[in-house]
């Protein structure tokens, strides 16, 4: 389609959401636009997975030579400052508490906007590399996904809204570290909000969100039954 | 008698007693945030060490100026321009012209000025490792790979991240825009 020159440098900002500083003109052409829609997608796409590669790396240890005092202060402060008061962070950055860790993330905005579930699991597969779950559940609406890497695991979020806008999200964890053959739901208090880990035939996924207790517990109600899951993506 | 007391004793009693004021929650996340210190410095300098270095100076600056930052606002948003302006600081020791060799627009050097978006290939980006990922993203320039980090690794939008790094926000997209293109044709480049 003729005029994508003028619009492709404002593609990524458009897959970042950050709609108000596209042009008009930029909006309408883009949805038009089969070549530029695929590459805002994929403008989100290599966003996904370059915050999960970056945060997938592991921290390395520096080796430590003679330094100035200004930075050795600064290694002592960090020490010390992390020994005093900071393990809890530290611990949920890059420990092995996958769900404060799923808990943390899936309260960022999602890499990927939508309503339909379908598109969705067709992004949350792309991003991730893995085979997702379709999942639809009663009452709630899609909002988007995002995909993280924290705490040794690869995180899928999907966002779904209330009716009264309130915020609902299932962040599943890597299907390798899910309990196989199990089911249930624990509750957890992290940071002063309920956070619900069931495991579901799907797989393990973490509840959180804004919503009230209740439509929390009839998420995770629907996900640990199965009946949430349409269809089973690609194996 | 005379009792040797080293620097880094004394130093951290002086962090100590710094956690411990009224800002000691203030302090708690400070250091909390040293990971994501350290990544953001590690993508603007490229080298862990200096990174970690960056990232440790970061959090003791923070700390002796606790009294700077309003409660309320964006602590990380903070730290990471304390982190930036120390990063500036180093270069522009280090050379005369630093600044100006990182922050001025390459994109004529680096081949971009004429960057016509070719369609692109999501599967180039679908069968990536991340390993390559990261590894492409790490020989990107500063100049690119400090708004990529902030926008995409962090989630902060456009504006906070021209507040950080001190640019205007549509050399922000720009450099978003483009160190992606750039970052894409990297992966395509291994991916042959």
């Amino acid at each position: 389609m003729s005029g994508c020159k003028e619009h492709r440098p404002f593609l990524a900002a458009l897959a970042d959401g950050e709609t108000e500083l596209v042009p008009a003109a930029t909006l309408t052409h883009v949805a038009d636009c089969p070549d530029c829609a695929e590459e805002a997608d994929t403008h989100r796409l290599l966003g996904a997975r370059l915050s999960a590669s970056v945060n997938a790396d592991r921290l390395p240890i520096p080796r430590r030579g003679r330094r100035s005092w200004p930075v050795r202060l600064g290694a002592v402060a960090a020490v010390v400052i992390a020994l005093a008061g900071a393990a809890a962070g530290w611990h949920a950055y890059t420990g092995e508490d996958r769900v404060a860790a799923a808990a943390a993330v899936a309260w960022d905005q999602p890499q990927y906007g939508s309503s339909d579930a379908s598109t969705i699991t067709s992004w949350c597969e792309r991003a991730s590399g893995r085979p997702m779950r379709e999942v639809a559940l009663p009452g709630l609406s899609p909002l988007g996904a995002r995909m993280d890497y924290r705490a040794g695991t690869d995180i899928v979020t999907v966002t779904y809204t209330t009716p009264q806008g309130e915020r609902i999200n299932v962040s599943w964890l890597d299907a390798s570290q899910a309990p196989s053959g199990r089911s249930g739901v624990q509750s957890r208090m992290i940071e002063g909000r309920m956070v619900l880990l069931v495991a579901s035939p799907g797989g393990t996924a973490v509840i959180s969100g804004s919503a009230p207790q209740s439509s929390l517990w009839a998420t995770a109600a629907t996900l640990e039954a199965g009946a949430g899951s349409i269809s089973t993506g690609a194996t | 008698m005379h009792t040797e007391v080293s620097d880094d004793h004394i130093y951290a009693e002086l962090v100590a007693d710094a956690a411990g004021l009224d800002e000691g929650a203030i302090a708690e996340q400070i250091a909390a945030l040293q990971p994501r210190l350290f990544r953001f410095a590690w993508s603007l300098s490229g080298d862990p060490e200096e990174a970690a270095d960056l990232a440790q100076e970061t959090v003791l600056r923070a700390l002796g100026s606790q009294w700077q930052f309003t409660p309320g606002t964006n602590l990380k948003a903070w730290l990471f321009r304390i982190l930036r302006n120390l990063y500036l600081s180093r270069r522009r020791s280090a050379s005369a012209h630093a600044e100006t060799v990182l922050f001025d627009d390459l994109d004529a050097n680096l081949g971009l000025a004429d960057c016509q978006a070719n369609p692109v290939e999501q599967a180039v980006i679908v069968k990536a490792r991340l390993e390559d990922v990261l590894a492409a993203f790490r020989r990107l320039p500063a100049l690119y790979a400090g708004p990529l980090h902030l926008t995409a690794v962090e989630g902060l939008t456009y504006a906070e991240t021209a507040r950080i790094l001190d640019i205007p926000i549509g050399t922000v997209m720009s450099r978003v825009y483009r160190g992606r293109r750039l970052l894409l044709t990297r992966l395509a480049e291994r991916a042959l």
